[in-house]
């Protein structure tokens, strides 16, 4: 695919995502802003707070229902080719993980020199102990994990006019309620969100979610070449 | 001639309903076509299948001598759909740089004069533009982007008389610079009469008819006379369509090749001759199609 042809596409999907956009950045900044003024007027130091940087991962998760969903058929319009439009996604997609991964590794910085003087923030960054790999490791595991949670998502997305999209989509929402309530699957859930999502080796965190985000791609492929419009 | 496209035995099942049987079609080089056919009659179906919008339950598409595949669009196609699906919130300029990102062929110095020419202002977003605007940019593609293959599905639908014309002439000019084969599917049957060569008639998800335009109108004729001499004429010749009056006089439309000779006769015995125009032709057709052949 052409440089033109990539800027095309994240142009458009930009397009589509721009409210979505102002309107996590506006949850962000009214967060703040509401911390803010509950710190000058009551003592709210024993309260914690989600971190604003945090709250810009949402935007990942509604870009991935967005795109398949919205802009698949506005881009075959206008004339990319099915390949184009998947690659595309996907390229748009690794833009905004790694841009708001930089962003929340910057969020970090500023929320334990500055902000957490007043506000006790949770950052997932801290939950998952990404941040202590360093700012590359931090950057890659956190990049490797949007693409997979990106990827699931857009998976599930391009599926929706594919009954065996649907299927999978069921089974999917089915397993979570089902293998919590099972005690030996609980474990072995458990262990496999800790090995995907908390690991303490850095490349096998980063392996398991880029296999995954692989198979994921893989899989919306499927669907979207036997997309009609 | 070279074929840019050919498409053998496609058929489209929409539940029980048959939209295509087993269509074949063949598009030369640089020669524009019109697609006429009533609602229904599986234009925008068959339209949407060469585009690779849709898939075909069974037949085969091949542009430029490449098979295409399974979900394949063709490069070498630009598809102006009747229903755009254009970004509400961008602003048309930002439209057709999309656009030209996707078709290699883009003039942009063209795609500016077509702005000028159509009173398009760039800057506005398209939620703003009315039908006929909206349709305008759609137009705007098709003929900046200069794909070997363009197909117009209704690309006058929403313009008035002047911009129609603008268009129809736009694209004129542009096919003499440039020669390529523009498919054009309209129910203004007589508008497209001055720019398309040859013509398909579809119905009932069929081909009903592939001609010249030039010898559709040869060979179309109008009679009026009294219906016994009608009857005698007509034996043996392609009617497509037939009525009597009370008074004994009647009409018939006839598909067929009339020689001058036969014609004088005709006239001799008191039949008359109408020019038919191709909307009416096709009016005719459709509603006896070729089958009612009583000769």
């Amino acid at each position: 695919m052409t440089r033109a042809k990539m800027a095309a596409q994240v142009k458009a999907h930009f397009l589509v995502i721009r409210l979505f956009l102002f309107i996590v950045t506006g949850i962000a900044c009214l967060t703040l802003l509401i911390n803010g003024v509950l710190y000058t007027l009551v003592d709210t130091s024993s309260n914690t707070t989600v971190s604003s940087g945090n709250i810009f991962c949402i935007l990942l998760i509604v870009m991935a229902i967005i795109v398949p969903t919205v802009s698949f058929k506005k881009l075959i319009n206008l004339g990319a080719t099915r390949t184009e439009y998947h690659w595309g996604a996907v390229g748009f997609y690794a833009i905004w993980a790694a841009g708001i991964a930089a962003f929340n590794v910057l969020w970090l910085g500023l929320e334990e020199h500055v902000i957490n003087d007043y506000i006790r923030t949770y950052n997932i960054l801290d939950i998952f102990h990404w941040n202590d790999f360093g700012y590359i490791g931090n950057l890659l595991y956190q990049f490797a994990a949007y693409m997979m949670a990106v990827s699931l998502f857009h998976f599930l997305f391009s599926g929706v006019r594919n009954y065996i999209g649907w299927i999978i989509g069921a089974l999917l929402i089915a397993a979570i309620p089902v293998s919590l309530s099972i005690e030996s699957l609980r474990d072995k859930v458990a262990d496999g969100f800790s090995f995907l999502l908390f690991n303490d080796v850095l490349w096998e965190g980063l392996a398991l979610n880029l296999a995954l985000a692989c198979l994921f791609v893989m899989g919306s492929w499927l669907y979207t070449r036997k997309r009609a419009l | 001639m070279n074929r840019i496209f050919v498409c053998n035995n496609l058929s489209k099942k929409y539940g029980r309903s048959m939209a295509l049987r087993n269509v074949n079609m063949e598009l030369e080089e640089n020669v524009i076509y019109g697609l006429l056919g009533r609602n229904g009659a599986g234009k925008t179906t068959l339209l949407n299948i060469i585009s690779g919008s849709i898939f075909a339950d069974t037949g085969e598409i091949e542009v430029a001598g490449k098979l295409i595949g399974h979900g394949g669009i063709p490069r070498e196609l630009c598809y102006v759909r009747e229903k755009s699906y254009f970004y509400g919130n961008a602003r048309v300029v930002e439209i057709l740089e999309m656009a030209s990102a996707f078709h290699e062929n883009w003039d942009w110095d063209y795609a500016r004069e077509l702005m000028k020419t159509f009173h398009l202002d760039g800057n506005k977003k398209i939620k703003h533009l009315s039908r006929g605007m909206e349709s305008t940019v759609g137009n705007i593609i098709g003929l900046a982007s200069r794909a070997p293959l363009t197909i117009f599905d209704e690309p006058v639908l929403g313009l008035d008389v002047l911009m129609r014309e603008r268009f129809y002439q736009a694209l004129m000019n542009d096919y003499a610079l440039y020669p390529r084969t523009i498919l054009f599917s309209t129910h203004l049957i007589d508008e497209i009469a001055t720019v398309a060569e040859k013509v398909y008639i579809m119905e009932a998800g069929k081909i009903l008819l592939h001609e010249e335009v030039e010898n559709l109108q040869a060979r179309s004729h109008l009679l009026r006379g009294p219906s016994g001499y009608l009857d005698a004429f007509a034996q043996g010749k392609r009617v497509i369509y037939r009525e009597s009056y009370g008074s004994g006089g009647g009409i018939a439309v006839l598909f067929d090749t009339i020689t001058e000779q036969e014609k004088q006769e005709a006239v001799r015995s008191g039949i008359s001759f109408d020019e038919l125009s191709l909307q009416k032709l096709f009016a005719y057709l459709a509603e006896g199609g070729l089958d009612s052949d009583k000769g």
